[in-house]
Formats: structure tokens, C-alpha cells, sequence
């Protein structure tokens, strides 16, 4: 590992934690140094044990599990400290961000005074001193109008603005050390690049040392000095960040690396022939109206999805792309235009043809934890589009349902399980075989590997791309990522604030980006190459001083 | 604006509920076999004396008519009968006891206390109990102080409101003779023996209110706890207790003070139960006499009074909700 000049920050060895239980050792000798000035990103999927890591720093581990190792913050030891040390600790001399940035902050009190009480706890101060320091602190993590966002709501606040308001908290007490975990997963690509800036800004300004967990490669090779990788609790490579993404040793490494989507290298899917069209938008609007004010989720959208053919619909949060997945399903109600599907006007069909239409289209969504219903089967769940639109017998639906089983290669046993019995990418496949039980004319796919891992997203994806030119459905891919379109997508669609910004054949757009707002989306997206990506910063930096 | 909005939609709401709460109690009274004309007409009744004891009842009318009346007399008052007989009943006129010969808006004015009395009363006990045991059972979750604190509620909630008040009678009242056993002494007159006679009331009103309360306020309390934002609280430092009162337990009040202004609104409306069991004359006790002896005009006004509590319940619990829940705004 790199040392940095003087003494750790942050030293762990041998950090053991267990949970009572079969789980065993959730992360298991687990030991680093963290330096002043330096980022140290801990690497890993889901169960590698690097939230649970950062967890015993703060002494915030559920009061079940046990801890043994050793914990030294600046010569101190923490493990085993009492809970006024732990708490003097907490928010004071390290402070953290956590990943979601909506839920992190309590709803019922303003933003500014959330970041005051976490200042207050440890040097308390009057209330118009603390309020004079929340604002420069708002001020200094890069938000205009502080005193506004002081007065603020979390829910008046966007992720982005929410996320620089947690920084601000985490660094009041001026830490030695901050802990940041998954400190921009739950954002925009755009928003997570001024965000990583900010924090380097913070090591590189204030000499802070940052523990960053993250399992996104691009987000490590943005940020990272050296690179922790972890698998199941114990560490399987470590390194300065260039030799870790370059030059990795450990196989696994190397498949995390590997199944990295990417907007570099690779196949891009050649444009198939385009069939009759399946799926239209025209020139769709659809609108809410909030207390008083009409807010346009579609702005005139065209969208055309021929047989055999995968749109990509691109675009951030707030962009409308899901709107336009619901308007075709008919959920979304057409305030103007036009939707149609296999030839049905859905504004003009009645209830049953509406019904019969949903039935020649096939969903998955994001989150395949909440889109099975927990007390089914999974069998039953597959089966139960065939029950809902045909008049297969029992027998007839079982056995579809081993041959759609089959088809997401899944074990045929897999129908008597229960959703909490699979993992994350086994129910996304369950999701994906109910999609396709009753061989949808349109397969509409919203997100459908946002909440997996990486090395998972990579299966589902080639799954996905299999089926699809096995079957020939018509697929609209809706994702905020583009290297998860790229992958599949024959036309990609790129909308913004409900209207389209640009469309064209996959290769061509990600490529050769017509409109400034695809290409600054594109050159927020981090790589998971130190070098390349430090390029791409100031590439992006001056896209960004571009009107 | 759109408060202003709001409040206008809502008081034409409450406008309206209270006029159909009006409407089918007098139809529901109207379809009972009971005729108030044949029991005032006297021995012998002649036809001539029952229609001068409807007329002189204001029966003669159909019923729309008659609830028409009523309903116009609230804002001009009415009066009934005439030469020796006459009756008057001020405005605001919710209609007037022949049985007790008493208008009935005096009627609520003089029970009103004692219900008022013993529903706030216990609404403070049963809060300031469950919130508190809810909350400690919550954070102590899994261990003795939950499972004591749940078992009496579990209790609580299953033991009937009479049969905890006539236990408590018969335990303080008659065996150990520290409380009296019922009746009401009103605060102007007697603070001490007004404190002294609710006290049995209270309790036993409360306890089951208190258990249902502690098992709300106990799971949204747990609800809260695993919020991330509980996480951010601990990990800046707080104290744990700072972390369970100003985060946890400040966002689990939010439905429980939202359950609770329906509780009050409702039994403001008249105890039922409690005050039959300790002999309390308010207005549950008038409502339950009211409907034993056919009397139309104390019950649909009795009832309109509570359904006007509730329904303004209803409104404040609203208008606090978006007090107490930033995320809602009123309209």
C-alpha cells in the first residue's frame, strides 16, 4: 500500500466481525491504513463485508455482532472504547456520508439544523453563531444560497443538494477522517461527478482521509489513491489504484473489472433489422398537476419499437423515461398525442382491449425484492400472468413454467422456492421469465439491473440480449446508464425534462454525441481507468464551462 | 391561498356531514314504531288530543318538514305550543326535551363539563402512559421491560372498559374505601373532590386507551428506528437518547397524535360506558336516557353535537398534521 508521509489516520488490523448464527466471519482480518490527504476506497459486492468495515470505525455495528481486531484513530483505540470515547468519535473527528441522501437526513427538521445539532453535539455554540457556521459550511461544499437550503426540508431538496448538505455536516467538526459509503450511488451520473470533485477537493484542500466504499470501479478510479478489494469479508487484493484497475492480480479483480459495463472496447450491438413497429409514442404528452402547477413528465415524445428491435431510453431522474414505459402499459393516462401498442390506440380502447393489449407485454422492473409478491411462490408468480389471460390447465402451466425457468437458466426446482430464498440476480431472472410466460409482443424493461452487482448485472444482461434475439420481442430498455445500453441497445433515445434530446443507432450516438446534453451525460460517466478517467474529468470540466 | 382554499373546502365539508348525520338520525327515528304524540296525549286520547300533542310537538309535519324545522330553529330558535303552553327555545336551538322540558342545547351546556372533564382527563393519562410505555418497550425490544410493558397492554386492550371500572369501584371504592365510588363534583365548586371522583374514571377509561397507544406508539417508534436517518443521528454523535427522543420517537408521534385527536373528538362526545359505570351525569349518559325514552329532539341533537366534535376533530388533526409532518401541506 502507499504510504503517505507520517503516521495513519485511520489504522485497522486484523478486524474481525461475526454474527451469531451460521453467517460466520462477515469480514474476516480485514486490515489497512488510512492516510491524511489520501482517498482508500474499500472495493466489493454485496456481503463483501466494506459497509460492515467502516461500520466498526464508528463503533455502529448492530449490537449482536462481535468485534475483535484493533481500531487506532490517530494512536487511539477504538475497539472496545467507551460510548462517550465512541460518541466524541461520531461526527467528530470522523464523519460520514451515507449512500441514500433522501432518507439520510430526518424529514421533520430543517436541513440546517441538522447539520447545527451535528455541530452542537460536540462544541455547542450559540444559535446564531451555529447558524452563521451552517451557511459557510453550506457555502463551502458548493451550494449556492445557503441561507435557502438552511431553511430547507429535506424533501424541498434534490439528492444532489441533500448529498452536498451531508458532506457539510459530515465535515462541521473539522474530521481527521471521513467515511463516505456509496457516497453517490443513489445519484445522477452528472450530479455524482460534481460530488466526487467535491470530496477530492476535501482530501486534496483540507487533507481530510477518506474511507470510500463503493462497488462502482469508475467511482474508484475518479477518486481512489489506493484500492481495497473485498469478497466475502476477507481482502482479496490491495494497491495504489493505478496498479489495482490496471494491472490486477486476483482473478476476482479481474472479473469485477471485466463485467464492468463500459463506454470504451467491446460490441456494441450491430442495428438488427427493424420489423413492423410494435410500441408507439406520438408526440405524447403526459401531465400531473401539483397544487395548482402543471408539470409535464412527457413533453411531445416520439418513440417508435419495432419487432426484434432494443430501444435504449436514456435519462436521468426527473427525465420522464419511466413515465413513458407506463404510458405505454396504459398507467400513465395521455393528456395529448398518441400511444399505441400492436396496433391498439390506447386512448381510445375500452377496458378490455386495454387489458388484452397489457396482456402482449411483459415488465421488469428495477427492484425484483418488491416486485415479487414475498408470500408466493416463485412458480406461482410465473404462472400467474398464464392464469390471469389463459385457460392453461394446471399441468400446462407447470410445465411452462419449467420451460420459462429453463430459459432464464434457473433450476426447474427454483418454482417451489420463495422469493427470500434467491439471490438479488436469481429473482431478477424470475422476474424476467414471469415477463416473458405469456410471449410478449413488447418486453418494457425499467432499470432491470440497477440493483444488482456488477458481476450479476453483467449475467442478466447477456440473459436479456439472448432472449431477446432468441424470441425476437420488441424490447424498450429504460436505464439511467448508458454502459447498460450500450450493451443491449440497438437505438438509443435520450430524453430530458420529458422531451427527447437526441436518438439515433446505439454506436453512433454514444459515440459521436449530437447534442451538448448527451455529451456531457457521457463524460460524467467515470471509467474504471485512473488514467483515461482523469482525462475525461477535464474534458468534462469543459463541457461544463460551455453554455 | 390554497389554505384558505382548504379551509373553505373543509367547514362546507363538516357543513355537510353534520346536515347528513341530521338527516338519518330523524329518518332512523321517524322508522321506529315509537310515536312520541301517543305517549304525551294523555288518558283518554282522543283524536283531538293527539293531534293538539302533535301539533304542539311540531309532529304534524312529515318528516322533512320536521327535521326542516329543526334545523332552520338552530339558527332562529323556535318556539313551541301556544297561550299557557308556550315553550320557547332560544337560538342557537338544537331542539327541545319534552321529558326533561329543558332546551337541548342547555342540555349539552350543563353535561358537557362532566364529559369534558373526564375524556380530557383521561386522554392526558392514557397519552403521557402509552407513548411513554410504547416507547420504552420499543427501545428495550425483546427484552423483560417489552414483554412486561406488552403483557399489561395485551391485557389492556382485552378487558372491557366496565369491567376494569366496576373492579377499580369495587377495589377503591368499597374494599379499601380510599375513592368515592362514583358521582361527579364540578371544578368551580370543589377542586380537590372534582380531582378525588375522576380519578377512578380516568384509569379506567385510560388503561385500555394506554395499552392500545403503547402497542402504536411501540411498533412506529421500532419502525423509525431502523430509518436510515436514525443511523446519521448515531453517527454525529448523539446520545442514544437523543437519537430515540428527537429522531426516533419525534417522527413515530406523527400518526399516534393523529389517532389521538380522533380518540378526544369522539369521546368528548359523550363516554358512554364510563359514565354509566360511575353514575356521572354527562353526555353519554343523556344520549343512552335520550333513546330510552323516544327522545328525538335530545338525541338528534346530542348526536349532531358529537358528530360536530368529531368532524372538527377531524379538521384540527389535519390542520395539525401539516404542523407536525413538514411533508404535508394543508390543501
Amino acid at each position: 500500500m502507499t504510504e503517505g508521509a507520517g503516521s495513519p489516520v485511520l489504522a485497522v488490523r486484523d478486524l474481525v466481525v461475526a454474527f451469531p448464527g451460521g453467517a460466520g466471519r462477515v469480514v474476516d482480518s480485514v486490515g489497512f491504513d488510512l492516510h491524511p490527504g489520501r482517498v482508500l476506497a474499500l472495493v466489493g459486492e454485496s456481503g463483501s463485508g466494506k459497509s460492515l468495515t467502516a461500520m466498526s470505525v464508528l463503533g455502529l455495528l448492530p449490537p449482536t455482532a462481535s468485534v475483535s481486531g484493533s481500531i487506532r484513530l490517530e494512536g487511539e483505540e477504538l475497539l472496545g472504547a467507551d460510548r462517550g470515547a465512541l460518541r466524541r468519535v461520531r461526527g467528530g473527528r470522523v464523519g460520514t456520508v451515507f449512500q441514500e441522501p433522501m432518507s439520510a437526513f430526518d424529514p421533520v427538521y430543517r436541513v440546517g439544523d441538522q447539520v447545527a445539532e451535528a455541530i452542537r453535539v460536540h462544541r455547542g455554540g450559540r444559535r446564531a453563531a451555529l447558524r452563521a457556521r451552517v451557511a459557510e459550511l453550506l457555502a463551502a461544499v458548493g451550494l449556492p444560497d445557503p441561507r435557502r437550503i438552511a431553511a430547507s426540508f429535506p424533501h424541498q431538496l434534490s439528492g444532489g443538494q441533500l448529498q452536498r448538505a451531508m458532506i457539510a455536516m459530515a465535515i462541521s467538526n473539522d474530521p481527521v477522517a471521513l467515511i463516505a459509503d456509496e457516497p453517490t450511488t443513489a445519484l445522477d451520473v452528472t450530479v455524482q461527478a460534481g460530488i466526487l470533485d467535491l470530496l477530492r477537493a476535501l482530501a486534496a484542500e483540507r487533507g481530510t482521509a477518506i474511507l470510500l466504499i463503493t462497488h462502482d470501479m469508475g467511482v474508484v478510479a475518479d477518486l481512489a489513491d489506493d484500492v481495497l478489494v473485498l469478497r466475502r469479508g476477507e481482502t482479496v487484493e490491495r494497491g495504489p489504484v493505478r496498479r489495482v484497475l490496471l494491472e490486477p492480480e486476483h482473478p476476482y479483480t479481474r472479473e469485477l473489472l471485466a463485467s464492468v459495463p463500459t463506454l470504451v472496447g467491446g460490441d456494441v450491438p450491430a442495428s438488427a433489422p427493424a420489423g413492423r413497429p410494435v410500441a408507439v409514442l406520438e408526440q405524447a404528452v403526459v401531465s400531473y398537476s401539483r397544487r395548482g402547477r402543471t408539470l409535464r413528465a412527457l413533453d411531445g415524445v416520439d418513440l417508435e419499437v419495432r419487432a426484434g428491435e432494443v430501444v435504449g431510453l436514456v435519462g436521468e431522474s426527473g427525465s420522464g423515461k419511466s413515465t413513458a414505459g407506463r404510458a405505454l402499459l396504459g398507467l400513465a393516462p395521455l393528456a395529448d398525442g398518441g400511444a399505441s401498442v400492436e396496433g391498439v390506440n390506447l386512448r381510445r380502447a375500452g377496458r378490455r382491449a386495454r387489458r388484452e393489449v397489457r396482456a402482449r407485454i411483459g415488465t421488469v422492473f428495477q427492484d425484483p425484492a418488491s416486485s415479487l409478491n414475498p408470500r408466493t411462490t416463485v412458480g406461482w408468480s410465473i404462472a400467474e400472468p398464464l392464469l390471469l389471460h389463459t385457460d392453461r390447465s394446471g399441468d400446462q402451466r407447470e410445465e411452462r413454467v419449467a420451460e420459462l425457468l429453463d430459459a432464464v437458466r434457473l433450476p426447474r426446482d427454483f418454482a417451489r422456492r420463495y422469493p427470500h430464498e434467491l439471490s438479488g440476480g436469481q429473482r431478477q431472472r424470475v422476474a424476467i421469465a414471469r415477463a416473458l410466460a405469456l410471449d410478449p409482443a413488447l418486453l418494457i424493461a425499467d432499470e432491470p439491473t440497477s440493483a444488482l452487482d456488477v458481476s450479476v448485472q453483467a449475467a442478466v444482461l447477456d440473459l436479456l440480449a439472448d432472449l431477446q434475439a432468441r424470441l425476437g420481442f420488441a424490447c424498450l430498455l429504460i436505464s439511467h446508464d448508458l454502459a447498460v445500453v450500450r450493451r443491449l441497445a440497438d437505438t438509443v433515445v435520450v430524453l430530458r425534462d420529458g422531451r427527447v434530446v437526441e436518438r439515433g443507432p446505439t454506436a453512433r450516438v454514444l459515440s459521436e454525441p449530437a447534442d451538448p446534453y448527451t455529451r456531457r451525460l457521457l463524460a460524467a460517466v467515470p471509467v474504471a481507468d485512473p488514467g483515461l478517467q482523469a482525462a475525461r474529468r477535464e474534458e468534462r470540466r469543459a463541457l461544463e464551462v460551455q453554455p | 391561498m390554497t389554505a384558505v382554499r382548504f379551509l373553505a373546502y373543509r367547514l362546507a365539508g363538516i357543513v355537510l356531514v353534520l346536515l347528513l348525520v341530521a338527516l338519518a338520525t330523524y329518518l332512523v327515528f321517524y322508522l321506529l314504531p315509537a310515536d312520541p304524540a301517543r305517549l304525551s296525549c294523555g288518558k283518554p286520547c282522543t283524536p283531538e288530543n293527539y293531534a293538539a300533542a302533535q301539533r304542539y310537538l311540531g309532529l304534524d309535519a312529515p318528516w322533512y318538514g320536521q327535521l326542516w324545522n329543526y334545523l332552520s330553529g338552530i339558527v332562529t330558535g323556535r318556539r313551541f305550543g301556544s297561550g299557557t303552553g308556550v315553550v320557547d327555545c332560544p337560538a342557537p336551538c338544537f331542539g327541545y326535551s319534552f321529558q326533561l322540558s329543558t332546551p337541548v342545547t342547555e342540555l349539552i351546556l350543563t353535561r358537557l363539563p362532566v364529559t369534558a372533564s373526564i375524556a380530557i382527563g383521561a386522554a392526558v393519562l392514557w397519552f403521557v402512559a402509552g407513548v411513554l410505555g410504547g416507547t420504552l418497550a420499543a427501545v428495550r425490544r425483546g427484552r423483560a421491560l417489552d414483554r412486561a410493558i406488552m403483557t399489561v397492554a395485551i391485557a389492556g386492550v382485552s378487558a372491557p372498559a366496565y369491567l376494569v371500572g366496576l373492579l377499580a369501584i369495587l377495589l377503591f371504592g368499597f374494599t379499601l374505601g380510599w375513592l368515592p365510588t362514583g358521582g361527579y363534583e364540578p371544578f368551580t365548586e370543589d377542586p380537590v373532590g372534582w380531582f378525588v371522583h375522576l380519578l377512578l374514571p380516568w384509569s379506567a377509561l385510560a388503561f385500555l386507551q394506554a395499552a392500545i397507544y403503547a402497542r402504536l406508539t411501540r411498533s412506529e417508534v421500532i419502525d423509525q428506528l431502523g430509518q436510515d436517518h436514525i443511523r446519521t443521528a448515531r453517527a454525529i454523535g448523539l446520545t442514544e437518547r437523543a437519537v430515540v427522543v428527537r429522531h426516533g420517537l419525534r417522527n413515530a408521534l406523527i400518526p399516534v397524535v393523529t389517532v389521538f385527536g380522533l380518540d378526544l373528538g369522539g369521546l368528548l362526545g359523550g363516554a358512554v360506558i364510563t359514565e354509566r359505570v360511575f353514575s356521572m351525569q354527562g353526555l353519554g349518559s343523556l344520549l343512552i336516557s335520550a333513546v330510552g325514552t323516544t327522545d328525538l329532539q335530545t338525541v338528534v341533537g346530542v348526536t349532531l353535537f358529537a358528530a360536530f366534535l368529531i368532524t372538527a376533530a377531524n379538521f384540527v388533526v389535519d390542520v395539525v398534521y401539516s404542523l407536525i409532518d413538514p411533508r404535508v401541506a394543508l390543501g
